[in-house]
Order: structure tokens, then C-alpha cells, then sequence
């Protein structure tokens, strides 16, 4: 267990932050982008962001989450858009709800997307998501409402 | 969290799970950690154990499990010290949906319940769950459900309205509360020892008036509802107000806890769909939320702009999503849908394209303000080189922009025309170039224009219209008047309108065509059809010209075939472009068909009332016709092979 007292090194604490968060973050980052390299660099990027500044954040994962979507986006909009996950066929069977999931997750708007995998994947508060996709909180609200009405009718 | 969010959380994971997990941590991190110098201050305050940072954010309520479950790799076990829900129970009541409770590690219990189409969430804590003497209310199409979940080593007992209910084994007692039902008392027994709590319910907001001791109600941010009256604000749009074309098609009340009043609202939406009502066109939709203080608004709208217009006296502000007013009693915020852009300007969008030397193409002159963002770098797929170029709009913002893809497949495959088979398609003609225009009927309208090239190729154009931004135009002066038009409703209207916008969403998928396809086969519809699956697969109920009945499969405005019961399991090939699955296992939650390289097709099926699920699957005709259909249970559990006929064994048993 760490436990940030005085005297605890500060790479220790990184190392089990980091292999506690590594994996999801990479699935988080992965539905975001719909690539497997590309959410093993901005996940990467994202913890050596974080590792920079481990001295100073008081919240390392919210932090890792900002940067992680942050860079998400960035990652899609200026390098190799567009953020398409693999089809079931391309991946391996799915049932119905991820067929449905797969193809309105691809559909939505990047705000209503990066919501919905915050909420619904990684179990983000809206404060949370709010803070991580850096808009206010009713805007955050208002993506996952979105996001989630969408869902609805192609889970219907 | 309700039915749907565990489907979406689910699928998400599901989806999550083409990754592995990570093989060799430590040289990420290394790799991570080497290109920085060490941060040299270690922080001189006393915080948290990182675990429990990470397990704060995730800890909320019965979703908060399964995240923490994913992440620590297992399921946290709940307390069972023979006292308290072993597991999580679920309780499905007729007509209303199912209700699942949990106790959770430090004795509180959690339970997510349907509420008219939102989530609810509630959690009580350890003494409030083991006292037994707690209540709450979730309102539903059927009225508002009171219920409780109180210890099982302690029998329960609630009067109310003359008659007394029971808490079955697992602590769960509820009823339909009827307009009479204003108070009630419930009764705990432990050994021969009583104790009561009389509450009551009022309207508007319920407050349960207590003898010893309180409820004490835990309300954790963002995650639980408070107990809420129905139709508390309600509101519909007056159907005068309705421009021509525009159909409610959706209701929903989002519950609030408490401590965050601002994320309660009524949502109502309407939609107008295209001539044949397969797209949505225009969608506009109003949260209603009580008046909300300065400081809450200023949380969930920020700083917006006057426009310098009024509407019900109050003026009108501009915000990301849309826009916001403050009357006196509730403030209404109105988002809507962009406009449908035009599939003929797409076309002659399309055609003013040229194909580069690299085979790859692209516009001769792109829009002003339109940037390339992706160039066109040829990639190898199952069909074959395709190159695409994208380009994203000028309109861009933080959230959202809007995005042109030009796709070049070497191998065209199936005939473009033969997108015209699908839902929503249609043909233009620009500039001597026959075109197929495909709507998606999705929310997010995207319109794809696809053509064959004479070099045996295929180009397809693709547009998605931004979606966050949201200038005072025609739509939302559209807008405004029915905003002005939403008038109060009572619970039952309320209802009925949920069910009306229920019945209006479902229509969407019109079979406007459906007559004149089974006239052109000699038959005429006698009843409402079955419309299920990805893509949909129609189950018709059809009368033959002499005079018997059957029932019809029809895909993409295919007849595939017409059967009077269907109960043998199989697979056949029906043509070179299609398999048809039926199965009477109602444990077979979708298929896939398997072509022979091991590539797979996926889709859900269609039940008919004899039990049979269908399936209909378009298959490419130049590839090797696959030869298995893989039934697939829940979890993705494969149940069985069987081969296609005329196959008769699979390959992949091989």
C-alpha cells in the first residue's frame, strides 16, 4: 500500500499509481481512438505528463484522465482521423449491444463519445468528467445525456 | 444504474477487451520514467493511499462495482454475515422493469431502478439498510412505486391504504401508490421487539416524517436520487404548437439527488423525419428544470450570451449547446440536431473530385476553410487498396467539427447500386454520374454518397455535419414556438405522452414501401410486421393470392423467403449474397457467419411469436461463400457450429 507521507519516494508511489491505472487507461484511450497504437501513445504520453508533474497535482488520476483525453483528442484530430473501432467482424463475434455500441460509438460527436467512455467505462463522477474533458459541469452533464440518449435508441 | 447503462457499460467493456491486457509493465514504465529527470519534491502533506484515490472516483453506487471489479480484477464480496443480500437481487415487477439491490462492502445498500426511461440511484446507509425502516419512491409509466429493502433476519410489514404488504425473503417489499396513499407505516420485528416508522407521503417532494429513529437517507453525490413526486414540473408541448412534420418522440425524467438539484430535469423531444421517416432530419429537445439559483446555473451553463430575443418574457441565452431562458418558475433549455445536410449538394460535391496519381482521391478545390487532416495513405484491407483523405470544416470547435471522408476502394465488391436495397437509399444523377445517396438513420445524420468508377473501383463520400454548434436560425425560432407551447401535465398525462413519443420513435422505420414490394410478389399485408436485428429483418404476416397465409423475411427491401412455421434450427444459402439463420434456442443471443478464411459477420435476430429467431445475413459474392454459423449465448459464449447448407460440415470443426 502506498501512502503519500513524508519520506515516500516519489517513483515508488508513480510505479503503483502507474500499474494500477495502465491497463484501463489504455482500454479507455483505445475507445476513444479506436486504434491499439495510438491508445498505447496517448496513454503513454498521458503518464509522462503526470510523471512530470507528480510532484505537484493532488490528483494524479484526474489529472491522468484530463491528459488522456485530452490527448485522445489531439490524437484524432490532427494525425489519423477518424477514430474507428475495429467492426466485430474485424475484431472477433460480438453480441448485439456491442455491434449496436461499436457503431453509435463511432457515430457520436468526440464530446459525447469521450462522456460516455468516462462514465460508462472508466465510472467517472460528472465532476469528474467535467473535469477531465475541461468544460464545465453542465456541459459534461449534457454529453453523457447525450451520449446516453443516443445509446439508448441504438441499444433499443 | 439501469438496464440500459449495464448493456452500455457491458458493451463498452466487451469492446475494451480487444485489448489485451499488458504484457510487460515495468519496460513501459521505464520507458516512461527514463525520459524525464525525477520530480525532486516528494509531497509533504499527508494524502490519500493512491488506491483509494483511484477507488474514490469509481466507487458510486452499483456501477462504481463493476468499475472497481475491472480494475482490482475481481468483484468486491459483499458483507454476508447472514444478515444482509448475499449478492445483488434483482425483483422484476409487471409492467415497470426490474429493481437490483446490493449491499455493498461497508454494509450500505445501493439499489438502481427504471425510471420513466432515466436512471435512478439510490443508496441507504449500513444503519439505515439494517434497521429495515426506510423508504422511497420511483416514479414509471405505471405510477409511483414505493419500496424498501430492509434486512432479512427482520420481518417487515408496511400498512398502508387498509392493506399490508409482506417483505419477501430478501427484504423487498413495494406497491403502486395510488393518489389516496398519503401515509403509511412500516414495521420492523426482530425477535418480539417492534418498531415502527409512520411516514408520509406528500406532494409535491415526499418527506418522510419519522419516529425514532430517522431514516437517515445517504444521498452520495451525482450517484442517488431523492425521493421524487411524479410529474413534479412536467411538461408537454401543446399540439397546436408542433411545426408540420415534428412528432414527440421521446420523454424523459432524469432524477436529482438532493445535493445536486441541477441535474433534475424533464427532458421532451421531437423530431421530424424524412418524407419515408427513416432519417431524422431535425431533432430539437427541452430540458425543464426547476428554477435554478445563480449559482447552479452558473455550473451548468457558465457565462451565455443575451441574444437580445424574449421568450416568455424572460430574455434568451446563448450556450454551447443550444439555448437557455429563466422564467420565475423553471428554466428551459432547448438543444437541437444540425441541420440534414443536402445529399444533392454532397453529390456535386462528390463529383467534383479528381484521383491522384497514388490512386488516392481528393477535391480539386476544397471549400474555403476546409484543411485536410488525413492524406490518403493506401491501406490493405479484405477488398483490397483503398485510399482515404479527410477533411475537417472550418466550424471546428473544442468539442466537435465537422468532417468530409473520401474513400477509393480498388474492388468495388457488391455494386454500390446495390446500397439502393438499403433503408433510407436513393439514386441522383450528377453530371451524367449515376450516384447512390445512403442516409444512416442515426442520430448523428451522416450522408454517404457511393459510385462505381469503370476501373471496377468504388468511391465513396461521406459527411457528418457538426454537431455543437448552434446559431439563432430558422430551426430554433422553430424551437422557441413550441417551447412557448409546453404547458403543465398530470402523472397520467405524463404517461400517456411516453407512451405516445414510445409509439411515435418506433414508427420511425416506416414500411411506407412494404406494399408496393409484396404486391410486386403477388401478396398483401395482414398485419403489423416484426422489425428487429442489425440490419432489420421484417417478419411480414402476408396473405398469398390464393387466399393462405404465411409469414415473409425481408431485408434491405429483399423477400428472402416465405414460410408458414419455420421450427428447424439450420442455416442455408439462400443466394450468393445471402445466409439465412433460424434457430428455436432461445438462449441464441446473435450469430456469426464464418467465411471460410475464419472472417466473421456478426448480427442480432428477429423473434417471431412461434419462438424462431431469424437471421438474415448479406455476404460478400466474390469472396468464398462461408460455410459455418457460429451461435453465440450470452457473454459471448459460443453454443454450437452448424454448417450452411448446402455445406455439411464446417471448416472450422476441421
Amino acid at each position: 500500500m502506498i501512502d503519500g507521507e513524508v519520506g515516500v519516494a516519489p517513483e515508488s508511489s508513480f510505479a503503483t499509481f502507474f500499474e494500477l491505472q495502465y491497463s484501463a487507461a489504455v482500454r479507455g484511450a483505445y475507445l476513444l481512438t479506436g486504434s491499439r497504437t495510438a491508445a498505447e501513445d496517448v496513454v503513454q504520453d498521458a503518464f509522462r505528463v503526470v510523471w512530470e508533474r507528480w510532484a505537484e497535482i493532488a490528483n494524479p488520476v484526474a489529472y491522468l484522465w484530463r491528459s488522456l483525453t485530452n490527448g485522445a483528442r489531439s490524437w484524432g484530430r490532427v494525425e489519423r482521423r477518424p477514430a474507428r473501432l475495429p467492426t466485430a467482424s474485424q475484431a472477433r463475434g460480438g453480441d448485439a449491444d456491442e455491434l449496436a455500441v461499436r457503431s453509435e460509438l463511432e457515430r457520436l460527436p468526440q464530446a459525447q463519445r469521450e462522456a460516455i467512455v468516462l462514465r460508462y467505462y472508466l465510472g467517472l463522477t460528472d465532476p469528474e468528467i467535467a473535469e477531465a474533458m475541461g468544460c464545465p459541469l453542465g456541459t459534461a452533464k449534457s454529453h453523457v445525456r447525450r451520449g446516453l440518449d443516443s445509446m439508448r435508441r441504438a441499444l433499443q | 444504474m439501469t438496464d440500459l447503462e449495464d448493456r452500455l457499460h457491458r458493451a463498452l467493456s466487451a469492446i475494451a477487451a480487444d485489448i489485451d491486457e499488458p504484457a510487460d509493465l515495468d519496460a513501459t514504465l521505464a520507458a516512461i520514467t527514463a525520459e524525464l529527470p525525477e520530480p525532486v519534491d516528494v509531497r509533504r502533506r499527508r494524502r490519500r493511499p493512491v488506491w483509494l484515490v483511484a477507488a474514490a472516483i469509481t466507487v458510486v453506487g452499483l456501477g462504481a462495482v463493476w468499475t472497481l471489479a475491472y480494475r482490482t480484477g475481481r468483484t468486491p464480496d459483499p458483507v454476508s454475515d447472514g444478515r444482509r443480500l448475499a449478492g445483488p437481487v434483482t425483483k422484476t415487477i409487471d409492467g415497470y422493469g426490474s429493481i437490483t439491490a446490493k449491499v455493498e462492502t461497508d454494509g450500505s445498500m445501493c439499489w438502481t431502478a427504471p425510471s420513466n426511461g432515466a436512471a435512478a440511484y439510490g443508496c441507504v446507509d449500513r444503519a439505515t439498510y439494517e434497521s429495515g425502516r426506510w423508504w422511497t419512491t420511483v416514479s414509471s409509466s405505471v405510477g409511483t412505486i414505493l419500496l424498501g429493502i430492509g434486512p432479512v433476519d427482520r420481518a417487515v410489514h408496511v400498512e398502508i391504504g387498509g392493506h399490508t404488504i409482506t417483505a419477501d425473503g430478501d427484504g423487498f417489499w413495494w406497491t403502486v401508490l395510488t393518489d389516496s396513499d398519503t401515509t403509511f407505516v412500516i414495521t420492523t420485528t426482530a425477535g418480539s421487539h417492534d418498531e415502527q416508522l409512520t411516514a408520509t407521503k406528500t406532494s409535491p417532494t415526499p418527506s418522510p416524517a419519522t419516529s425514532s429513529p430517522p431514516p437517515n437517507t445517504v444521498v452520495p453525490a451525482s450517484t442517488t436520487t431523492a425521493p421524487s413526486s411524479p410529474a413534479t414540473g412536467a411538461v408537454a408541448p401543446t399540439a397546436d404548437a408542433l411545426p408540420d412534420g415534428f412528432v414527440p418522440t421521446a420523454a424523459f425524467r432524469y432524477e436529482a439527488p438532493a445535493t445536486d438539484p441541477g441535474s433534475a430535469s424533464l427532458r421532451t423531444v421531437i423530431a421530424r423525419y424524412s418524407t419515408d421517416r427513416t432519417t431524422v432530419e431535425s431533432e430539437i429537445s427541452f430540458d425543464v428544470w426547476p428554477a435554478l439559483s445563480d449559482a447552479v446555473f452558473a455550473e451548468q451553463f457558465g457565462e451565455p450570451n443575451d441574444t437580445g430575443e424574449v421568450v416568455n418574457g424572460a430574455p434568451l441565452l446563448a450556450v454551447p449547446s443550444g439555448f437557455v431562458w429563466r422564467e420565475p418558475s423553471r428554466t428551459v433549455s432547448v438543444a437541437r440536431t444540425p441541420d440534414p445536410p443536402s445529399a444533392a449538394g454532397l453529390a456535386a460535391l462528390a463529383a467534383s473530385t479528381t484521383t491522384r496519381e497514388d490512386g488516392a482521391v481528393e477535391m480539386i478545390a476544397p471549400p474555403d476553410g476546409w484543411t485536410v487532416v488525413e492524406s490518403g495513405v493506401p491501406t490493405s484491407g479484405p477488398s483490397g487498396t483503398s485510399w482515404q483523405i479527410i477533411y475537417n470544416g472550418s466550424e471546428s470547435t473544442d468539442a466537435d467539427f465537422p468532417e468530409l471522408y473520401i474513400r477509393r476502394f480498388a474492388n468495388a465488391g457488391e455494386p454500390a447500386e446495390a446500397s439502393l436495397t438499403m433503408l433510407g437509399s436513393h439514386a441522383v444523377e450528377v453530371g451524367g454520374q449515376r450516384m447512390i445517396v445512403i442516409d444512416l438513420p442515426s442520430l448523428r445524420r451522416t450522408v454517404n454518397v457511393v459510385w462505381d468508377t469503370s476501373d471496377g473501383g468504388r468511391t465513396e463520400v461521406s459527411y457528418r455535419p457538426i454537431n455543437d454548434v448552434n446559431p439563432i436560425d430558422e430551426l430554433e425560432q422553430t424551437a422557441l414556438r413550441v417551447a412557448a407551447g409546453l404547458r403543465p401535465v398530470s402523472e397520467a398525462e405524463w404517461a400517456a405522452f411516453f407512451d405516445e413519443t414510445a409509439a411515435n420513435a418506433a414508427r420511425r422505420t416506416t414500411d411506407a414501401w412494404l406494399p408496393g414490394l409484396l404486391a410486386a410478389n403477388g401478396l398483401t399485408q395482414r398485419g403489423e410486421p416484426s422489425v428487429e436485428s442489425m440490419p432489420a429483418l421484417y417478419l411480414v404476416p402476408v396473405t398469398r393470392a390464393d387466399g393462405t397465409d404465411t409469414t415473409c423475411e425481408i431485408t434491405r427491401r429483399r423477400l428472402i423467403a416465405c414460410h408458414d412455421v419455420d421450427t428447424v434450427d439450420g442455416a442455408e444459402l439462400v443466394d450468393a449474397q445471402t445466409v439465412r439463420v433460424a434457430t428455436t434456442d432461445p438462449g441464441v443471443q446473435h450469430v456469426s457467419v464464418v467465411y471460410p478464411d475464419q472472417d466473421r459477420i456478426g448480427i442480432g435476430l428477429t423473434w417471431s411469436d412461434d419462438g424462431v429467431g431469424l437471421g438474415v445475413v448479406i455476404i460478400d459474392p466474390a469472396r468464398p461463400a462461408p460455410d459455418c454459423v457460429e451461435l453465440i449465448g450470452s457473454k459471448n459464449h459460443l453454443l454450437r457450429t452448424i454448417p450452411i447448407s448446402p455445406a455439411t460440415a464446417c471448416t472450422l470443426n476441421g
